[in-house]
């Protein structure tokens, strides 16, 4: 009695249906349209899976977005500069104070989330996050069990979270191969912002996010030396691979950063084993990849948040075009070669 | 031929771009107002699409929107967009999360239907059942545009920017996707 899928094959006749479906869905059906009796059960729809949220939670989430909203305003505007800049291939500030400001910007957001959420109940606006928090027990333990909930979140999905939190515990230690870690992290975290645009590429960063996290929780403590150096290195180069976006797979084996103590150190830098010089570390061979986080990642995996902002409308948003992701591209990621990555993909302007 | 309800008056627009500055500057009115007008469409979507705790989904939307607020510009309806792509993405990782495909309606509970008397609530229930049975038989792009044009209650414009599609593919899906529903909705036994 109705018309099949491919009664629609002409221009007219799509036309005529296309004002009625926009009328149908303004909640002014045309009497007698060929879609006029779906006005009641469009109806039912709204009615049944749009309920007004309960003025609580309204409160509390307002309440909640509001502190948020507070905590990271100086910082969050700093970071963004920071972040527009490090987009440039010729740093304008040095990694180091990029590196402070963005960890700034994580760290109060997730104090702030962490006390806000630490009262939600379940049903109330904070509840995911909140048990999110509690699934690894936040706020205790050594830096070392840290690291550990930190790869636990992160095998769970919640990537952002887990590098957080990973931050969070390596910001109260001194040592080289905290700070190393804190900026790749740091790294990790903006990559990860600008990756996560289509399914392909989230589930390979989080795949990457989890790969990184059981790094530094394996090797951290190495401070000194050629094995310290090599941990700054492999963890730099973790790090910047979250924003390749490719095969995770490849990334997955944990011999792609050198071990430390494995003996394959290729560059002593000068000096290396103090804070600046590590964060130099992650710079220098990104010098293509920062950039190739912007435009490394085919279409418009990249910084996601700016494409979408303005306009909106029409233009190139990121969600879901699976066929220009990842798997393509499996089969030509050398798996084995830390340092081939940013030149056949960076360079894509 | 322009529809009355999608159009968005200037003063309105005044309106948001007020809410959105009080936003930014953490004003706790403006994001009740932007709670309230979005989280039901949003937790709707959410549901319709799938999610296994749709609430918790929405939390973590809307905390990722009060986080990210300071980089967002624009108007009103590219602010929903921008709502829906964060939500459908926060979607597409739980449903990774889960490891397997969802199912495309999961109505065991849809919201708990805060409708009225109790004949009309049996309309509702039948409804959602043979609701849930003819939309599983629709594609998922077909379900992704219908749920967030019903539900979710964006523009062509808006849906075909969250979708990552043209505003054409949109328009050709919606319109399967109705004519299926259509079809294999029995209508007549449900509605009057």
């Amino acid at each position: 009695m109705r018309f099949p899928d491919d009664y629609m094959g002409e221009m007219g006749t799509s036309k005529t249906l296309d004002q009625e479906i926009e009328l149908l869905l303004a909640g002014t059906p045309i009497e007698g349209g060929r879609l006029s009796d779906l006005a009641p059960v469009l109806g039912v729809i709204r009615t049944q899976w749009t309920p007004a949220p309960p003025e609580a939670d309204i409160a509390h989430f307002a309440r909640s977005a509001a502190s948020a909203v507070k905590m990271n305003q100086s910082p969050a505007t700093a970071a963004t500069t920071l972040q527009r800049r490090l987009a440039v291939p010729r740093l304008g500030l040095t990694p180091r104070l990029a590196t402070v400001a963005l960890t700034i910007l994580l760290m109060s957001g997730t104090a702030g989330m962490a006390m806000a959420a630490d009262s939600a109940a379940p049903g109330d606006a904070l509840y995911g996050l909140d048990r999110a928090f509690e699934a690894v027990g936040i706020g205790s333990g050594s830096t070392e069990e840290r690291l550990d909930e930190a790869v636990a979140l992160a095998a769970q999905g919640h990537s952002g979270e887990a590098l957080e939190h990973a931050i969070q515990g390596l910001r109260r230690d001194t040592g080289d191969s905290s700070e190393a870690a804190v900026t790749a992290l740091t790294t990790a975290a903006q990559s990860l912002v600008e990756t996560q645009d289509t399914a392909d590429a989230a589930t390979a960063a989080s795949i990457r996010v989890t790969v990184l996290l059981t790094y530094v929780a394996e090797n951290i403590g190495i401070d000194e030396g050629t094995d310290g150096r090599e941990f700054g290195q492999g963890v730099a180069q973790l790090a910047r691979d979250i924003g390749e976006g490719d095969d995770p797979t490849g990334a997955q084996d944990p011999v792609v950063a050198p071990a430390p103590g494995s003996g394959q150190s290729n560059n002593p830098g000068p000096g290396a084993g103090n804070e600046a010089d590590e964060a130099d570390d992650g710079a220098v061979p990104g010098n293509g990849n920062e950039n190739s986080q912007n435009n490394g990642n085919s279409q418009n995996n990249g910084n996601s948040q700016n494409d979408e902002r303005g306009d909106g409308q029409g233009s190139d948003p990121p969600v879901e075009s699976p066929s220009v992701t990842a798997p393509g591209r499996v089969n030509d990621a050398p798996e084995d070669s830390p340092s081939a990555t940013a030149p056949g993909k960076g360079n894509k302007p | 031929m322009s529809s009355p309800h999608t159009s968005i008056a200037n003063p309105r627009d005044q309106d948001f771009e007020t809410r959105l500055r009080a936003a930014k500057d953490g004003a706790e009115w403006a994001w009740a107002e932007i709670y309230r007008d979005l989280a039901g469409t949003v937790t709707g979507y959410l549901a319709n699409r799938g999610a296994a705790e749709p609430e918790d989904l929405t939390s973590e939307t809307f905390l990722q929107i009060a986080r990210n607020i300071s980089t967002f510009d624009g108007g009103e309806s590219a602010f929903r967009s921008w709502v829906f792509v964060i939500a459908h993405r926060r979607l597409i990782d739980s449903r990774r999360a889960r490891q397997r495909r969802p199912e495309t309606l999961t109505l065991s509970d849809p919201m708990g239907g805060a409708v009225g008397d109790v004949e009309e609530e049996a309309l509702n229930r039948l409804t959602t059942v043979e609701l849930q049975a003819a939309f599983e038989k629709l594609s998922e792009s077909q379900c992704d545009v219908l749920a967030l044009r019903i539900i979710g209650q964006l523009t062509l414009e808006e849906t075909a920017s969250v979708l990552g599609k043209r505003v054409g593919a949109v328009k050709a899906a919606q319109r399967r996707g109705l004519l299926a529903l259509s079809q294999h909705l029995d209508l007549d036994g449900v509605t009057r």
